[in-house]
């Protein structure tokens, strides 16, 4: 431990700061980070369940069983190619596991991070404050680095060509290219922060977080046609990635050629690497006078929206939930992030892999294979897991909680603005794809008022285990694996559905079954959710979280 | 001593403060007063060097805001009235952070922290995060952060307020010692009888303008008779002064 710390101390120093400052700043930074944790948790009603630092454990461990499918299929296949395909896929899956951990987790907490308020007058230069910040962002992205890469790299060990030295080379390329993209990113998140200040950047934070950011992973996909093509007669680039140099040094028959490739990739990485840390020790967005926002316009977006689902919001209650939802809509970037990225998805999936054309007599039932690939229930499971996860209210609101209001009533109105925010531009979109293959009217509505009940019951079996209001402003690991085990749960009922609307489609018996069977399991949700609600007692203050 | 010249601060199209030219003198109370958004607490910002002047320049302690923000840091203490903390902390390990990074040792730190724990009636509580922590016990925490490096200045921005009344008497009295020991204390406050009764220098700000500095005293001998409060309103009634 001892020799940890003399290493960081001199890699601090070499970086510009000081050590006797920037170590407990980094100590301080990750006792509050693991206080938040333990925040959060003594919040939550329910107790028990995973833990962080479980979910964490377990993000490894999977990430290192999935690691072991490359070494088995390089050893079961010899490779071809050079650089062989597996450890292009390896590379590329670490590139994308770094990326999205720094872009859903710490990006936005680096963002949304109020250091200047705690300690903008203390003896702290901006440069030392980042290097404590990139130390927590290091540590998750070095562990997920080891744990999706120590298995290859010994496979590498002994498999490699030469053996050693093709495990250390590409052993040093993962680190550099972690490295590379942890500090590159860092760089510029806080060149982002520094031109659109500290409000805008809150709101990208909100954006990027809970995978909304993987949005952007999928765009080149618009571009497939060409890009691929590309790839295909310049397989050079991928030598620019660090770690696949070593099929380079391995393969004397390619090495001279792609020596230079390689020195590039090295260069590139390094570059990234102090541009990265220059940029981000000069990026601040100082402090911003706090502008008096004017109330939003009649025909604001926030308004309109509130105003179309007034008919499925009636009474106090629905009264609340709206102007809950309008402040959260004028704020809460993050909440719009969720709201709206995946129904984007969705009509990203349809638009790029659904087909244009199929056989009338396969659309004679039921539209949801031909249109949905039953992805589309997989994607309300996911939606509606948003929007039952946790939250943080407006303080403005609170006297909303406070009031005399019914917690049923107020779950009814959250179910409702669930439906008119996920299914109701879900449908959509699958009324025009089902309609532009032809399906006929009756199926359309049939599979939308299935595809409705389960929505229903996957929220009213979720309900009960988050009973909150789905906004949040935190970013958190805690909250992070929170949604992991509202993922776990609902993944479950999905998978129910899955083979239900599998059935659905290709069974006589079922296809009408459903019907006898799915609402009385609904009312039976509802009732236990109405008295569970009852039972415990529970107040609106604790639906309407702060 | 802190000295302004010609200090402002715009915000887009508002001058928050505007061509301000301030003498403090070293080892007093000042208070710094003026009505809601007067300037107070953006010149409180730029004296702290957490906000960039527009124009003018600013000596704290002798050393200028701008050239050596990193000198003027090390000598101030500073509790601001939005006092944001790491609420995941516990009241301890927040003030070893505060005490490391300003060059304490460990067993300075644990010294002067239970000193100061001990005077805010706060020892049981050291070892709860600060999130549990109500508005008043957080200020305490700040007051004990600012204090802890033993600065030679100590600007404070609405100290008093969610304190009990026995805590404000108690930080009235420490800020009396604190003067008293040669630092200078920068006061900005809205409660008039508290300044009147902690405070011998006054600096009046009126929409970022200078209205008034001078000793408390002659300040009501200029006004023959009139208490603080009608003093303030005559001096930040709307016009030129």
């Amino acid at each position: 431990m001892g020799l940890l710390l003399s290493l960081y101390a001199r890699l601090v120093r070499l970086a510009g700061g000081r050590p006797e400052v920037v170590l407990p700043l980094t100590t301080g930074l990750l006792r509050d980070a693991a206080g938040q944790n333990k925040n959060f948790q003594s919040r939550r009603r329910r107790k028990g369940g995973f833990t962080a630092e479980v979910i964490r454990l377990l993000t490894l461990v999977v990430a290192a069983m999935v690691s072991v499918v490359f070494p088995v299929i390089m050893l079961a296949k010899p490779p071809q190619m050079h650089p062989p395909v597996v450890v292009i896929a390896l590379v590329a899956v670490h590139f994308v596991a770094v990326l999205m951990l720094v872009m859903n987790q710490v990006g936005p907490a680096m963002l949304a991070a109020r250091d200047e308020e705690v300690m903008g007058w203390w003896p702290v230069t901006r440069r030392e404050l980042l290097l404590a910040r990139l130390s927590l962002l290091l540590k998750p992205a070095l562990e997920v680095t080891v744990a999706l890469t120590l298995i290859p790299v010994i496979c590498f060990l002994f498999a490699g060509r030469p053996p050693v030295l093709a495990a250390i080379t590409l052993a040093l390329g993962l680190l550099l290219q972690t490295l590379g993209v942890v500090f590159g990113l860092a760089g510029v998140l806080m060149l982002i922060l520094r031109l659109i200040g500290r409000r805008k950047s809150e709101r990208l934070a909100g954006m990027l977080s809970d995978g909304n950011g993987l949005l952007l992973l999928y765009l080149p996909l618009f571009l497939g046609d060409k890009i691929f093509p590309w790839f295909h007669t310049h397989t050079w680039v991928v030598y620019l990635l660090p770690p696949v140099w070593f099929s380079g040094w391995g393969d004397p028959l390619v090495a001279g050629r792609f020596r230079i490739l390689a020195l590039m990739g090295l260069l590139a990485s390094l570059l990234a690497i102090v541009l990265g840390v220059r940029a981000a020790a000069t990026g601040t967005a100082g402090m911003e006078s706090r502008s008096v926002e004017s109330r939003p316009g009649r025909f604001s977006l926030s308004g309109l929206i509130a105003g179309a689902l007034r008919p499925m919001m009636p009474g106090t209650e629905g009264w609340a939930v709206r102007k809950l939802l309008q402040a959260h809509l004028r704020e809460d970037w993050r909440f719009i992030g969720a709201m709206a990225s995946f129904p984007l998805m969705m009509i990203f999936f349809s638009f790029i892999f659904g087909g244009e054309v199929c056989d009338p007599e396969d659309l004679a039932h039921s539209a949801l294979v031909e249109v949905g690939y039953l992805y589309l229930v997989l994607m309300m499971g996911a939606t509606s897991l948003h929007a039952v996860q946790f939250s943080s209210t407006p303080e403005a609101m609170w006297p909303l909680a406070l009031a005399d209001l019914d917690t049923d009533r107020i779950l009814t109105a959250q179910r409702a603005m669930i439906r008119g925010l996920i299914f109701v531009p879900t449908a959509l979109v699958y009324v025009f794809s089902a309609a532009r293959l032809g399906a006929g009217w009756w199926v359309i509505g049939k599979d939308l008022a299935l595809l409705l009940l389960e929505l229903e019951m996957i929220l009213l079996f979720l309900q009960p285990w988050f009973m909150q209001m789905p906004f949040s402003t935190r970013y958190q690991e805690g909250q992070a694996g929170n949604r992991i085990v509202a993922g776990l749960l609902s993944g479950g009922v999905m998978m129910v559905f899955l083979i239900l609307d599998m059935l659905y489609v290709y069974l006589q018996v079922v296809h009408y079954g459903v019907w006898l069977v799915l609402p009385p399991v609904w009312w039976l949700l509802r009732r236990r959710l109405r008295r569970k609600a009852a039972a415990e007692g529970r107040l609106a203050m604790d639906v309407v979280m702060e | 001593m802190i000295i302004t010249r010609g200090l402002t601060r715009r915000f887009d199209n508002l001058v928050a403060v505007d061509n301000l030219d301030v003498e403090i003198p070293a080892g007093r109370i000042v208070a710094l007063l003026g009505a809601n958004g007067a300037g107070k607490t953006t010149t409180l910002n730029m004296l702290t060097t957490l906000m960039p002047p527009s124009s003018g320049t600013a000596e704290v302690g002798g050393f200028d805001i701008q050239e050596q923000g990193g000198d003027v840091r090390r000598i101030l203490g500073y509790v601001p009235e939005h006092g944001a903390l790491y609420e995941g902390l516990t009241a301890n390990e927040y003030l070893e952070l505060s005490g490391r990074i300003r060059g304490l040792s460990a067993s300075e730190v644990e010294a002067r922290a239970t000193h100061w724990l001990e005077f805010f009636e706060l020892t049981e509580f050291r070892d709860q995060r600060l999130a549990s922590f109500s508005k008043g016990m957080r200020r305490k925490v700040l007051v004990t952060s600012a204090l802890l490096h033993e600065p030679r200045i100590l600007f404070l921005d609405e100290p008093m307020d969610g304190l009990d009344v026995r805590s404000q008497k108690k930080l009235g009295e420490l800020l009396q010692e604190q003067a008293a020991a040669g630092c200078t204390v920068v006061y900005s406050s809205h409660i008039l009888q508290q300044v009147e009764e902690l405070c011998e220098h006054v600096v009046l700000i009126h929409q970022g303008t200078l209205r008034w500095q001078g000793d408390l005293d002659d300040l009501k001998a200029g006004h023959a008779g009139a208490g603080l409060r009608d003093i303030f309103l005559e001096l930040t009634e709307e016009g030129p002064a």
